[in-house]
């Protein structure tokens, strides 16, 4: 019933709509002298919609020194509120200045300090507007109410276009700076150097894009200086972890190159200190005692380990101290890079929380330094797994919970671990005849001038650490191997498994 | 015989070049037309045909740049001549006292800085707090900043790149969302 009532009086309701635009439109058609007070804005004729052709631009704010010319070559004016502009209109302003115009019925542009701007193009073909803004110089805010016309708008700057389409924007293109596009709301078309990105979403928020970037993302990427070494930048594992690198002297530095934490100085922890001080769910340390830079590298095979074993170790996912590699796609984790000391020093891999179960290979590589004995640890879940490698024949295969050896300058020595541990493989492979687990750091394993540098260290203040620190000698600037490309040291051999390159 | 006589022109002339190259990269870079001169008044027309007159030049002397700075500072410049703008920022401590260098002068990035630094009254990090607003230091804040690009004291500005870094300074002074369009 009601239903039928409406549609009694649709057709009167659309014929009065419909006349009274017809008014407003005819009304508005007939030019107005420039400061007609009829000329209001917002609400006046400059939001009513325009005829087909050349539209009227109207001088809503002005802000300053604000100047405005008819077309090249014409004599500047003063700028004025409610003065009328035209298509070739050209506007200029000063310091501390901006002046805003509309576009009936929906379009407002404003120019900001020391700009320059020409309307190039603002007409209207039935329900198309094309409106172009030449901007030489400066910052051109440009906001479009898509009140149901199709709009065909851009921004044109000597060396970037931005394209709109209902929406808010703003483009800023002054030497000596580069151009940048930012979207308040909707989407925008920034093109710069022949390539074009899209700036905003459809009712996104915010976004701002620089010219020669990829978009508003790498931009807010390239904008973003989050301080490595700031707490709140770490997660809560790094943090402790760094702050135990610090209590047992070692100095925090930052390495922008390889992109990761650095550690100098300092000492490894001791065996009875390890378990406590274990980060993740799967740990894989590496310390060492020398005055060296040892880099830990970790592979991985994902799968059951003894298939993987038996099909050859076929590398996956790979974490090295820096250079992009400190993460992997699995969660496994470096958070720092250990550069050593007179008191050797220590890395580790950990994954929280679940981690894959596979084959992994762990490795020490010697980046500089001395000889220097290292021990290798890896625990899952709390408890210390087995670790296979050759044994000094390098044929005979062998096992133990902590490996012990001795690294050369420039050599590296890698082991493998499934995970979890393969009875079969435990049952077969002997253990390592210097011991299950082998020895491996405590305060005897460093020379007695060291142990008494330990000992000064372990019986005074936190601060009274940093004198171990201080005495670290720089060691020479080194390419690390990974910068160059990554090694990997768990390749397949045709035996199968190859620990030992 | 003659082949060493070639070498021995070919390897003066080269010498000379590169005397006369070394000598004149020395030197500093003049500004053979004034825009201050050309547009000296205090109106709205004279400043703004000062500005975008200036945007089209290739280097910014220290005359014009001095003129632009207290347009920008208070609205005007009421001196008369180079003489004076550089009395007045000096007596308002933004310019060093020891500077002496002609009006024609294309204006270095490091003098302007150190001007700079003194309009926004920024104090700058650790190092400009122990050696003070020099020109290296005022730079490198500036450049920290964002309000002047990435570039050593001793370069010089065009009109364009005066215009824009004046407009930069604006930015500083004036919430730049006071200038967009209200929603």
């Amino acid at each position: 019933m009601k239903g039928e009532v409406y549609m009694r009086y649709l057709p009167l309701a659309i014929s009065f709509v419909f006349v009274a635009c017809l008014c407003l439109t005819t009304a508005y058609a007939a030019d107005a002298p420039l400061a007609a007070p009829a000329v209001a804005a917002p609400s006046g004729p400059t939001s009513q919609p325009q005829s087909n052709g050349s539209m009227k631009i109207y001088i809503t704010s002005v802000n300053g020194l604000v100047q405005v010319r008819d077309g090249e070559g014409q004599p500047w004016r003063a700028a004025a509120v409610q003065m009328l502009i035209s298509q070739g209109a050209e506007l200029r302003t000063g310091p501390h200045s901006s002046v805003t115009c509309v576009i009936p019925p929906d379009q407002t542009f404003t120019l900001d300090r020391l700009g320059t701007v020409r309307v190039e193009q603002a007409a209207r073909n039935g329900n198309k507007i094309t409106t172009d803004l030449i901007m030489k110089y400066g910052r051109t805010h440009y906001d479009i109410q898509a009140a149901g016309l199709e709009h065909e708008a851009s921004i044109i700057s000597p060396s970037s276009t931005l394209a709109v389409r209902g929406t808010t924007v703003s483009l800023f293109d002054q030497p000596p700076f580069m151009p940048e596009a930012i979207s308040f709301t909707g989407r925008a078309a920034f093109t710069y150097n022949r390539a074009t990105v899209s700036v905003g979403r459809k009712n996104g928020a915010f976004a701002k894009a620089l010219a020669g970037t990829s978009g508003a993302a790498e931009t807010a990427l390239n904008q973003t200086v989050v301080d490595p070494r700031y707490a709140p930048s770490l997660s809560s594992a790094d943090q402790a972890l760094l702050a135990s690198e610090v209590a047992r002297g070692a100095v925090l530095s930052y390495d922008p190159v390889a992109n990761i934490p650095v550690v100098s100085g300092g000492r490894p922890q001791f065996d009875s200190e390890l378990p406590a001080g274990l980060p993740g769910s799967l740990d894989l340390v590496l310390r060492w005692t020398g005055n060296a830079d040892l880099a830990l590298e970790v592979g991985l095979d994902k799968g059951d380990p003894l298939t993987n074993i038996l099909n050859g170790f076929q590398q996956g996912e790979f974490l090295y101290p820096g250079y992009g590699y400190q993460n992997s796609p699995s969660g496994g984790h470096i958070p720092y890079a250990d550069v050593g000391g007179p008191t050797g020093g220590e890395e580790i891999a950990y994954w929280s929380g679940a981690f894959p179960t596979g084959l992994y290979g762990i490795a020490a590589q010697s980046i500089s330094g001395a000889a220097t004995s290292f021990t290798f640890d890896v625990y899952a879940n709390g408890s210390l797994v087995n670790e296979y490698y050759f044994a000094s024949d390098g044929v005979t295969l062998i096992k133990s919970t902590q490996v012990t050896r001795t690294l050369q300058p420039g050599q590296n020595f890698a082991a493998l671990v499934p995970v979890p541990a393969v009875p079969l493989l435990e049952g077969v492979v002997g253990d390592d005849p210097a011991g299950n687990p082998n020895p491996g750091i405590n305060a005897g394993s460093f020379n007695a001038n060291i142990q008494t540098a330990l000992a000064s260290i372990a019986g005074s203040s936190q601060t009274s650490a940093r004198p171990a620190a201080q005495t670290v000698t720089a060691a020479p600037p080194v390419i690390h191997p990974i910068a160059a490309a990554p090694v990997a040291h768990f390749l397949p051999t045709k035996n199968g498994i190859r620990v030992n390159r | 015989m003659l082949r060493i006589r070639k070498h021995t022109v070919a390897a003066f002339v080269a010498g000379a070049c590169a005397l006369a190259a070394l000598s004149a990269g020395c030197q500093s870079a003049h500004v053979a037309h004034s825009v201050v001169a050309k547009f000296p008044g205090d109106d709205a027309d004279a400043q703004l045909s000062f500005w975008h007159e200036l945007a089209n030049h290739h280097l910014t002397s220290n005359d014009d740049a001095f003129h632009g700075i207290l347009l920008d500072v208070d609205g005007h410049d009421r001196s008369a001549n180079y003489a004076q703008r550089v009395a007045t920022l000096k007596s308002r401590g933004m310019l060093n006292a020891s500077f002496d260098e002609p009006a024609d002068t294309a204006i270095e990035r490091g003098t302007l800085a150190t001007v700079v630094v003194k309009v926004l009254g920024i104090r700058g990090g650790w190092a400009m707090l122990v050696f003070g607003d020099t020109p290296r230091y005022a730079l490198r804040e500036l450049v920290y900043l964002g309000i002047f690009p990435p570039s050593s004291p001793q370069q010089t500005f065009s009109g364009a790149e005066f215009v824009g870094v004046i407009g930069k300074i604006d930015d500083s002074q004036i919430s730049v969302a006071a200038n967009v369009p209200s929603r």
